[in-house]
């Protein structure tokens, strides 16, 4: 209990750095939509007519490919689109700093002296880690409903639960990776590198699967592509072929890492 | 039983040298000098013992206690100090040694106070603050917080002023009383010298000796100096076991490591102007065993 409250507290000021951020991004897009679309004099026939003259990779890097924009829960899915990279980005590297922060700060020696399992610091960690990112995503999910509340002429939270716990599933994965990573490299450098090159490589991989239809069958190769929010809105529900994957990977990486710590040297 | 028992340990980085085939006992209720210059493979050693990193073969045992299998119970009893000092940065002194007795399941206030005022430490300081010297303190309160039976110190002095180093000595010494097995690394000699029961000398990742500190300092070794007023014929020392010879002008400086009498008798043969017959200091038979073995 003590290292998972240390950890909290440690976290505490980069949560809510990023909780600010995260509602200036909803904030900020709501007022776009709204001058844009939701109060403008031709409901956005305008700005509709803009986003069908560029070319379909561009309004695919925009996330804006495939969706009616002029509806609030169209609106919600691209705002969904840079939700999910917010989110993802925060879990991964949150949960790789928290692995690596003890060897870069040199604290690992302090830590692996005491008398605690390194089993039980690694839980610990994970929890912290977990803990935050559901508290980051609840707070994506509480801002996104107060504020399409007052966009919305009809009020769709159900959707925004399911997305947002769709989310929630692929943090988790990138959770489960950064710890992976930050325990199987010796050098930290290295580590934070390579997990910001998966984020991005998933992160296009999942651009151009939006692209090109024939690529749809590597979707299982990008988390972004489990739980798109224009097929959870269709559908209300989540892929649960997907959500088995999901399982299966998260379970796999922290089986892996609890493997590894505890036969890792210290690195001070 | 022993406090640390270590056999055959040897850890290799990759294809680099850490330690080679160390063993070594360290008596309970004993104070135990560990030895050697930098890169020698002290750290090593200790940090294999605690569990932070793994032995590539060997094994240890503290308190009769596998290293590898049942560490968590071994470092209930066990206080560490690192040969470098880091603490997460933004924590003030106090809530970083609340965090360290967390780990142990006993109120540590009171210890945290009496050693804290020994070491002449603010507890109401930032680590960030903290000069290298003030950060030791931080460590060596952390080690003994708990009253660990066993407590292995990695070059503790570094950074201390003498007043302070003199508070740790008297602190140590009453702590081994009271029955704290102690484990000191250094390369500083003379402190080993003034504390330590028995010593292990380090050198390139292997144990080149172990000694007790009394027949280091008793027995063997004097260090002699003669002034003459002509030159000594050379061959006179090679009768006499002596090593070290060193001649500056009429002066003849060297160790002599064996009877007393039979060099008085073959020193009374020349014709002397002066003697000088001195202990060694423990430096001087240290760097003696390297000349040896080198």
């Amino acid at each position: 209990m003590n290292i998972y409250k240390l950890e909290m507290k440690l976290n505490r000021k980069s949560l809510i750095i990023w909780s600010i951020s995260i509602f200036l991004l909803i904030a900020m897009g709501i007022q776009k939509y709204d001058a844009m679309i939701y109060n403008s004099s031709d409901n956005g026939a305008e700005f509709l007519k803009v986003i069908s003259t560029m070319p379909k990779s561009l309004q695919a890097l925009w996330g804006i490919s495939n969706i009616d924009i002029t509806d609030p829960i169209g609106y919600f899915s691209l705002l969904f689109f840079y939700l999910s990279l917010m989110g993802v980005i925060y879990a991964a590297t949150l949960s790789i700093n928290i692995i690596i922060r003890e060897e870069k700060e040199k604290t690992a020696d302090f830590l692996l002296s005491k008398p605690v399992k390194r089993g039980k610091i690694l839980k610990s960690k994970l929890l912290a880690a977990a803990s935050n990112i559901i508290i980051i995503n609840a707070f994506m999910t509480l801002s996104s409903i107060i504020i399409l509340k007052n966009y919305s002429k009809t009020y769709f939270p159900k959707e925004v639960f399911i997305c947002m716990f769709g989310l929630l599933i692929i943090q988790l994965i990138y959770m489960s990776i950064g710890i992976l990573l930050g325990i199987l490299f010796k050098n930290y450098d290295k580590a934070s590198k390579l997990n910001i090159a998966i984020i991005l490589f998933t992160f296009f991989l999942s651009i151009i699967i939006d692209l090109i239809d024939k690529a749809k069958f590597i979707s299982f190769l990008t988390p972004f592509k489990y739980f798109d929010a224009k097929n959870i809105v269709i559908t209300n529900s989540l892929n649960i072929k997907y959500i088995i994957l999901s399982l299966t990977i998260i379970l796999i990486m922290i089986f892996i890492s609890f493997k590894k710590y505890d036969k890792k040297d210290s690195n001070n | 039983m022993n406090a640390i028992e270590i056999i055959n340990l040897t850890k290799y980085y990759g294809k680099n040298r850490g330690i080679i085939d160390v063993s070594l006992q360290v008596k309970e209720k004993s104070i135990f000098g560990f030895i050697g210059p930098n890169g020698s493979g002290k750290s090593t050693t200790i940090r294999t013992i605690l569990n932070l990193i793994h032995p590539s073969s060997g094994e240890a045992y503290i308190f009769g206690k596998n290293c590898e299998k049942e560490y968590n119970e071994i470092l209930k009893d066990v206080g560490y100090l690192p040969s470098e000092v880091f603490y997460y940065s933004n924590m003030k002194v106090i809530d970083l040694l609340k965090y360290s007795a967390s780990f142990y399941k006993k109120n540590c206030d009171d210890r945290i106070n009496y050693l804290s005022k020994i070491m002449n430490l603010d507890l109401t300081k930032k680590i960030e603050d903290l000069s290298f010297g003030n950060k030791k303190k931080v460590g060596i309160v952390q080690a003994l917080l708990h009253s660990p039976k066993l407590l292995i110190l990695d070059e503790p002095t570094s950074g201390l002023d003498p007043l302070i180093q003199q508070n740790f000595f008297n602190l140590l010494k009453e702590e081994n009383k009271k029955g704290m097995t102690i484990f000191f690394s250094s390369h500083v000699l003379s402190e080993v010298q003034k504390i330590c029961d028995e010593v292990a000398i380090i050198k390139e990742g292997r144990i080149i000796k172990i000694e007790k500190i009394n027949n280091i300092n008793n027995n063997n070794y004097k260090r002699i100096k003669i002034e003459v007023n002509y030159k000594i014929d050379d061959t006179f020392f090679n009768n006499i076991e002596v090593t070290n010879l060193i001649k500056e002008k009429n002066i003849y400086t060297f160790m002599y490591k064996g009877e007393i009498n039979s060099l008085i008798t073959k020193l009374s043969k020349i014709d002397i102007i002066n003697i000088w017959i001195d202990e060694p200091s423990l430096e001087e038979i240290f760097m003696h065993y390297y000349d040896e073995k080198m």
